[in-house]
């Protein structure tokens, strides 16, 4: 019997998961007021310790942390400030474990800053834990953590690339997706740091000259098919000068003469975006004007690379980390589907 | 307890689904892949004895088939996809892969319209590319050898199915029905132009064992993720066999490769296969373009095109096309497509014939 072999049993475990961590947690049967701060900090910590432990809340408490977030970050800017020192990461995809490498390695949030330049879901097993933790440190401590939207943080992608039909899996229901999905467009697209480090997640916009243009556009909906926003959050870098139709389908290609001219226009000594996997997890381009950061090591189990985050001192010196992917002792690999490959 | 073999047959159930997910996309047009797979499902099943059984490997059938699996046994495709297909990165990979071999294939076969020819694939499972060629191509004559137990899968589903037994020109009317007289039934199908030879090509030692093989005869032998499940010493006889007994010939192979021992690609790819129990002996010892290369040559191939599917995908498809395809889904994998790719290649070599591939090669 030839496909047994293949019996991959996450569904089975993973039903479960969200409904027995719901049981385990003394604190999603309490009622919360939003309004009372210590209520809502015991709440919180509650949350953070069951998620980092990468066990899903309830769908009920994602509602209630969702509608907390939007509190929170639908008041940043389009152009969200940011002070140093601050440590920059790039892409996770929901590869929760990695993500408390990252931690590790760039040590514990509050006490180290942090800012996201967005896609925490889609591709990795744990994008559901992954989003729920990074959302609820924002909300515990806005000052400490900046998260960004990328461009997975969409109805769309995420509909193709696995959060959609993970949050089916683990909640019986697309609710959990819709929830975040609609909290995703309040999540600013870009962060500038101490007015030099432009931060986003794809790139730039043939439609955007100035940061000021991004400060007068609307964000709080779906990431669009096309224009300055989409723009934003699809674009990359290249050899080739100029503009460049992108091959991903949406945003653009941009030369060095376009980031010199975007650089030297609002007075920046640096554009830091995400969204490429590098494999050594980060990537100058455009002789320096511009660099990829990329945190998902071993991106998708499969592709063999070095994760990085970039440190930002209060002297604006630039440090890079580089991390492999956590060790797991004791995960059974059962849990896990082995990743596709062409056989 | 699964032996090695039928966890390497059950790779061609990955395939499958993978060429299901771009037929469903439109990555590549395929008339009669869902025929195939209706007709896999049924006698997969009924291949099974017990009742229980049946039913988790129909779970896993559906599941791998992204649930289009009718609840009687067949493939049901309605006007409405289903959410989850592969991965935009997997289709990719896919199209190029099946593009790539049909464009090969596709210039030897023009280049000899005329005369009869012959196709021979080595570990063909449940692949439909042949019935695809055998229409096409009245000249051509078609030799497909894999595991019985494939085979006999196989055989029923072309006749149980009018649109693939008249491709292949079948004229047996005997489909059992019990699984009884399944497993007892033969595996093999031959017709004038069609020959499913059921065959451990590990124990391919003699053409005695290929009766409808013609040595004389102009041949492409096609190898696609087959040999690569073989110990190396196995796989290089095998290539051997057929380079010694036929007189002329055109030998395509894609398999993957490990890639650059500095990277670690090819290790966590036989990590991730070894959590299925899949064993690719080879991987790391023919890792690089080059070093297939030269394993083929002292093999006594002259190799005229040796490409990994990166560099196919970016110097063999016209940019009309490439631009068709990117329409098709939004693709944000680009870099994990050209990574996965480039651990993939693709060797053309022929001999006792001045055939050259038009493509360009990478070495």
């Amino acid at each position: 019997m030839d496909l047994d072999s293949d019996i991959q049993m996450e569904d089975a475990v993973e039903q479960t998961q969200a409904e027995q961590a719901e049981k385990a947690s003394i604190l999603s049967q309490v009622p919360i007021s939003i309004t009372d701060p210590t209520t809502q900090r015991d709440t919180l910590d509650g949350w953070i310790e069951q998620l980092s432990q990468c066990k899903p809340l309830s769908e009920n408490s994602v509602k209630q942390l969702c509608a907390m977030a939007i509190e929170v970050v639908k008041d940043e800017q389009n152009v969200q400030p940011v002070q140093v020192p601050v440590t920059i990461c790039g892409d996770i995809h929901g590869q929760f474990h990695d993500l408390m490498e990252l931690f590790k390695i760039g040590g514990p949030c509050p006490d180290t800053n942090y800012l996201f330049m967005g896609d925490y879901v889609d591709r990795g097993y744990y994008s559901v834990e992954t989003v729920s933790y990074l959302v609820a440190m924002k909300i515990r401590y806005p000052r400490r953590i900046t998260i960004l939207r990328g461009n997975h943080e969409s109805r769309q992608i995420t509909q193709v690339y696995g959060f959609y039909d993970e949050c089916f899996r683990k909640y019986g229901s697309a609710n959990v997706w819709k929830i975040f999905t609609d909290l995703f467009d309040y999540f600013p697209i870009t962060a500038l740091v101490e007015n030099s480090i432009f931060c986003l997640h794809g790139g730039l916009s043939p439609m955007i000259e100035t940061i000021d243009q991004v400060r007068e556009l609307n964000r709080i909906q779906e990431v669009p098919h096309e224009g300055p926003m989409c723009d934003l959050l699809w674009s990359d870098p290249d050899d080739r000068g100029g503009w460049g139709i992108s091959p991903r389908g949406a945003g653009f290609t941009f030369g060095q003469d376009i980031s010199e001219q975007f650089n030297h226009t609002n007075g920046l000594s640096l554009v830091a975006r995400a969204h490429q996997l590098v494999m050594e997890g980060y990537s100058w381009s455009h002789q320096d004007l511009v660099v990829t950061i990329f945190s998902a090591p071993n991106y998708c189990y499969r592709c063999g690379n070095q994760a990085a985050i970039m440190e930002v001192d209060e002297n604006h010196n630039r440090n890079f980390l580089q991390y492999d992917p956590s060790v797991r002792p004791g995960e059974p690999t059962v849990t896990r589907k082995t990743p596709d490959y062409f056989l | 307890m699964f032996s090695q073999d039928q966890i390497t047959r059950s790779t061609d159930y990955d395939a499958l689904s993978c060429r299901l997910s771009c037929h469903l996309k439109g990555y590549l047009i395929d008339k009669y892949l869902e025929k195939e797979i209706s007709g896999i499902i049924r006698f997969k099943l009924l291949s099974i004895e017990s009742e229980f059984k049946r039913l988790s490997v129909k779970r896993q059938l559906s599941k791998q088939f992204f649930g289009l699996v009718d609840p009687k046994g067949g493939l049901k495709v309605s006007s409405r996809l289903p959410v989850v297909l592969k991965s935009p990165v997997i289709n990719r990979g896919t199209w190029i892969r099946t593009r790539s071999i049909d464009l090969v294939i596709d210039q030897w076969l023009g280049e000899n319209a005329t005369s009869k020819v012959q196709l021979v694939i080595l570990g063909s499972g449940n692949d439909t590319r042949g019935f695809r060629l055998l229409e096409k191509h009245p000249n051509l004559s078609l030799i497909e050898i894999d595991f019985e137990e494939t085979c006999r899968i196989k055989k029923y589903s072309i006749l149980n199915e009018i649109a693939l037994k008249t491709v292949v020109d079948a004229k047996e009317n005997q489909i059992p029905d019990t699984h009884e007289a399944f497993i007892n039934s033969s595996a093999s199908l031959s017709t004038p132009r069609y020959h499913l030879i059921p065959l451990d090509l590990r124990q391919l030692s003699s053409v005695s064992q290929l009766p409808s093989l013609d040595p004389a005869l102009p041949t492409l032998v096609l190898t696609e993720c087959c040999v690569c499940y073989m110990e190396d010493n196995e796989s290089n006889r095998v290539l051997q066999f057929f380079r010694e007994n036929l007189q002329s010939g055109v030998l395509v192979m894609y398999d993957p490769i490990g890639g650059d021992s500095s990277a670690n690609y090819g290790q966590i790819m036989l990590q991730n296969l070894s959590m299925r129990g899949i064993q690719m002996p080879s991987l790391l010892k023919y890792s690089t373009i080059e070093k297939q290369h030269d394993r083929l040559r002292e093999l006594g191939f002259s190799l005229t095109n040796v490409s990994d599917l990166s560099f196919v995908y970016t110097h063999w498809i016209d940019q009309p096309e490439l631009v068709s395809i990117n329409r098709l889904e939004l693709l944000d994998e680009l870099e994990e497509l050209s990574l996965i790719n480039k651990h993939y290649c693709l060797l053309v070599s022929s001999w006792g014939t001045s055939w050259r591939l038009a493509f360009p090669s990478q070495i």
